[in-house]
């Protein structure tokens, strides 16, 4: 049985790679990290490179202090974004990006780093649609 | 067919403990004292219940044992989760109908105000928590949220859509004497409210609260002997919405009306029959979603629907009379349940809805659930 660790994934963030399972059977995308694929329970999987683009769900600004203060800047946006490839993923916007763009915009991954400094994390900005 | 019936339920305070807190007061007390209401209000022997179902409660031993009930024929714990208050209902259902049980006992205690429960940060635990935390992703609230904003730009929703909601819940708690919150508000006051999870407000959230509530439930046979009015199970049906995140796709629209042809087809009714309506409510978006998937409006014009006092005691579907998650306590749904049994023995005073025979619970969230209750003299 394959041992599943999610710093598998963050290393591969920390690299600036956006990286996810795919199962080696049917070929199906998963996040965030399970030992097995939820469409044909196949156990063997490869860390492979998604498009890394998608389509904006739905978003919010979060006001409420819920974590560290060194952590976050209230008010923030989480985005919620459903990425080509099939999984939905929680996510944040890129830095500059003026306003939390409308539900079906059309975005691609870049890294950027957190407010402490210690985490890199793909987050999403805006594409032209004929990119 | 035999019918499963209500025949006891018990509430402590809400609005006492809310204004006390006490880092001392035990979960397991305010279940007690529910179930001792609730013994009463049934008017049966202790020795009477062979079956136990708790809820939020860590030990059905601890609970068990501080009541004395030491050998019931059925006993589960429900985790601490509201979507468990019908799924505990729907247990007791089928262990009395497959004759496991005679007579269960559902008990639930919560001390979360004095405890400090937040449902957010870094303690929150989720199927993604340690991933959508690092972009600051967390509470139940938030992921409701996110289900709002898209909502609300799907269907060109204006600003303040949900605040008859949060108002006509103040204004049932205003009926309440055991409720929470009781001064009534304006949609001024609702606009005023700040944002916690943009674009959800704080009066759209619910109370975290202490308290306890039970119930006992058995066969109608032999709820008929007690000489009371009796609240009877009429259909009760649940689906799944279950993925990573409490946020769903299509705001549980499918598994809603799958729950809705369920139930109204095992209770004989459609949504015209139904005369009040108990709907949780942890964010007020969720009655929206709730009166969208079971067909009382149609998608994503629920919020028209609800204005000019359709949702109000006197009007064409009385919604949470008691005041609901936001003003009367946040009982995870249980306190819904009781509710719904007082309004059909026609003893909610002063919130009464005159002459309410048939009751609906329903409950969007990753177990979307409902019940149809109905007096039967
Ligand atoms: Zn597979």
């Amino acid at each position: 049985m394959t041992i599943v660790d999610d710093a598998a994934y963050w290393q591969r963030c920390a690299a600036g790679e956006f990286a996810l399972q795919r199962c080696a059977s049917c070929r199906t995308w998963r996040y965030p990290p399970s030992p097995l694929c939820p469409n044909c329970l196949g156990r063997e999987f490869a860390w492979e490179l998604p498009s890394g683009r998608g389509t904006v769900w739905s978003w919010i600004r979060m006001h409420q202090r819920y974590f560290p203060a060194d952590a976050f800047d209230l008010p923030y946006e989480v985005a919620f974004v459903e990425l080509d490839e099939g999984p939905f993923m929680i996510a944040g916007f890129a830095a500059g990006t003026a306003a939390p763009p409308p539900i079906g915009t059309r975005v691609a991954v870049v890294f950027q780093s957190n407010k402490r400094g210690d985490q890199q994390l793909p987050v999403f900005r805006s594409i032209e649609v004929n990119q | 067919m035999s019918r499963v019936a209500i025949i006891g339920v018990g509430t402590t305070p809400f609005g006492a403990y809310y204004k006390d807190r006490d880092a001392t007061r035990s979960d397991y007390d305010l279940a007690a004292l529910a179930f001792a209401e609730a013994l009463d209000d049934a008017g049966i022997a202790k020795d009477e219940i062979d079956g136990l179902l708790t809820a939020r409660l860590s030990s059905y031993n601890r609970m068990a044992d501080m009541l004395g009930l030491r050998r019931p024929s059925f006993v589960n714990g429900f985790e601490a989760a509201g979507r468990m208050s019908a799924v505990a209902l729907q247990t007791a259902v089928a262990v009395i109908e497959a004759g496991l049980a005679t007579t269960v006992a559902l008990i639930y205690g919560n001390n979360g105000r004095s405890a400090g429960a937040r449902y957010g940060g870094d303690a929150y635990a989720s199927p993604t928590a340690p991933f959508d935390a690092a972009y600051g992703m967390t509470s139940p609230g938030a992921y409701v949220a996110m289900m709002y904003q898209r909502y609300q730009e799907l269907y060109q929703v204006p600003e303040g859509a949900l605040a008859p909601l949060a108002i006509t819940n103040r204004a049932n708690a205003a009926l309440n004497p055991n409720a929470v919150m009781r001064t009534p508000i304006t949609e001024e006051a609702y606009l005023a409210g700040r944002f916690v999870a943009e674009p959800l407000r704080l009066f759209d959230y619910c109370l975290i609260n202490d308290g306890g509530v039970a119930l006992i439930v058995t066969t109608e046979e032999r709820a008929r002997k007690l000489g009371r009015p009796v609240v009877t199970i009429e259909a009760t049906a649940a689906c799944g919405d279950l993925t990573n995140y409490y946020t769903s796709r299509d705001f549980f629209f499918e598994p809603a009306e799958t729950v809705a042809r369920r139930v109204y087809k095992r209770a004989g009714i459609t949504t015209a029959q139904v005369d009040v309506a108990q709907i949780y409510d942890n964010f007020t978006p969720t009655i929206l979603f709730s009166l969208e998937g079971f067909g009382f409006a149609e998608r994503g014009r629920s919020w028209e629907w609800v204005r000019d006092g359709r949702i109000a005691r006197g009007g064409e579907l009385p919604i949470n009379t008691s005041g609901g998650h936001t003003s009367e306590s946040y009982m995870q749904g249980w306190a819904l349940h009781v509710e719904a049994v007082r309004q059909l023995r026609g003893e909610a005073g002063e919130r009464q809805v005159s002459g309410a025979e048939v009751a609906q619970y329903i409950c969007v969230s990753p177990i979307v659930s409902s019940h149809i209750f109905r007096r039967r003299d």
